[in-house]
């Protein structure tokens, strides 16, 4: 069950920020023909992955620290969930790792492009 | 002095192979105003870029500033475009979701700006009559205040090489005579060398260096 989760949320990440640098394209070109280098716009990309990863973590565990009191509050007798401070965490940071990584190869990707490209694009 | 010599510049476009340049060689004096004039898809913008190393010559040798742009690493050539060169495009090549003050500073991002390299890109828009536009996004300026954002960008590195492909080419005549001053302007204060591709021969002067290109070859 959790490899599906983590599958389904790496493969929306994946998709998002192949998304982002294809509609961004002309824009990276911009960049690289001022002198940003391949590793500047790799880093840019991993690092709105990894903000995108962070929201997802926090949004994720809130609502997961909601739906664990929800469920807690409905089966007082039967269940007794729990989401410490530290599982919450360890998820954010989970997620974020998560964004980077997923956002690596879209970043690989617009890194290598040729501003030439971009700019006869644009 | 950028020397260009004897370069050659062929690409596919789909199916077909285009010689852009055949065998070009000239030299551009320093500190001046050259302008590369010529019919459509005579190789004019194939020089400029590769004077700017945003693309390499299939064969042949250019020697910027005493660099063989052929020889650079890729690492090399993005030093060389962020410190050496500033570009002026014809459509001006913002980003749309910076400010005209972020515009400026784009190229110096990734290294981190200064209060004093901020303080001299608001100087830099105030010069060319912007200082009232510092926060507009490049959607709330024309055309011609576009392409004096794209103009103080250029001017922030105090570039050594001024690269304009038709910096007119979509705006009116009055702004357009505008973004000449400011070109030579940039070329007096700072002795950089302006190299203009256009099809507008109206803006020559008498002083200027004219290359007129012809099938990839000089005229």
């Amino acid at each position: 069950m959790t490899g599906i989760g983590v599958s389904i949320a790496f493969v929306g990440i994946v998709n998002t920020m192949l998304m982002s640098v294809t509609e961004r394209f002309i824009e990276f070109g911009v960049l690289k023909a001022n002198g940003w280098s391949n590793g500047d716009v790799l880093r840019l990309i991993s690092f709105e992955s990894g903000l995108l990863g962070l929201g997802g973590g926090v949004v994720g565990c809130a609502l997961g620290w909601i739906a664990t009191h929800a469920v807690n509050a409905h089966w007082p007798t039967r269940i007794h969930l729990y989401a410490g401070p530290r599982l919450l965490a360890s998820s954010v940071c989970f997620s974020i790792v998560l964004g980077v990584l997923g956002g690596l190869y879209p970043a690989i990707r617009a890194s290598r492009m040729m501003p030439m490209d971009a700019i006869r694009r644009g | 002095m950028i020397e260009v010599d004897n370069v050659t510049k062929t690409y596919k476009r789909g199916p077909a192979e285009v010689r852009a340049l055949r065998g070009l060689s000239c030299r551009i004096p320093p500190g001046v105003l050259t302008f590369v004039v010529g019919p459509s898809g005579s190789g004019k913008s194939s020089l400029l870029y590769i004077l700017g190393a945003l693309d390499q010559p299939t064969s042949g040798e250019v020697i910027c500033q005493g660099q063989r742009l052929t020889q650079l690493t890729v690492k090399q050539r993005d030093v060389y475009r962020r410190d050496q060169v500033g570009f002026v495009f014809q459509n001006f090549n913002l980003l749309a979701n910076l400010s005209a003050v972020e515009n400026v500073l784009v190229p110096y991002f990734p290294q981190g700006v200064t209060p004093a390299r901020q303080a001299e890109a608001i100087e830099l828009l105030k010069r060319v009559g912007l200082g009232d536009r510092l926060e507009h996004r490049p959607s709330q300026l024309s055309g011609g205040e576009q392409q004096r954002v794209a103009i103080a960008r250029a001017l922030l590195k105090r570039p050594a090489l001024v690269l304009a492909d038709e910096p007119t080419g979509e705006l009116d005549s009055e702004s357009g005579a505008q973004i000449y001053r400011y070109l030579r302007d940039l070329r007096d204060e700072h002795g950089s060398t302006v190299v203009i591709v256009t099809h507008d021969r109206t803006h020559i002067q008498p002083a200027d260096n004219v290359l007129s290109l012809h099938d990839g070859k000089l005229a």
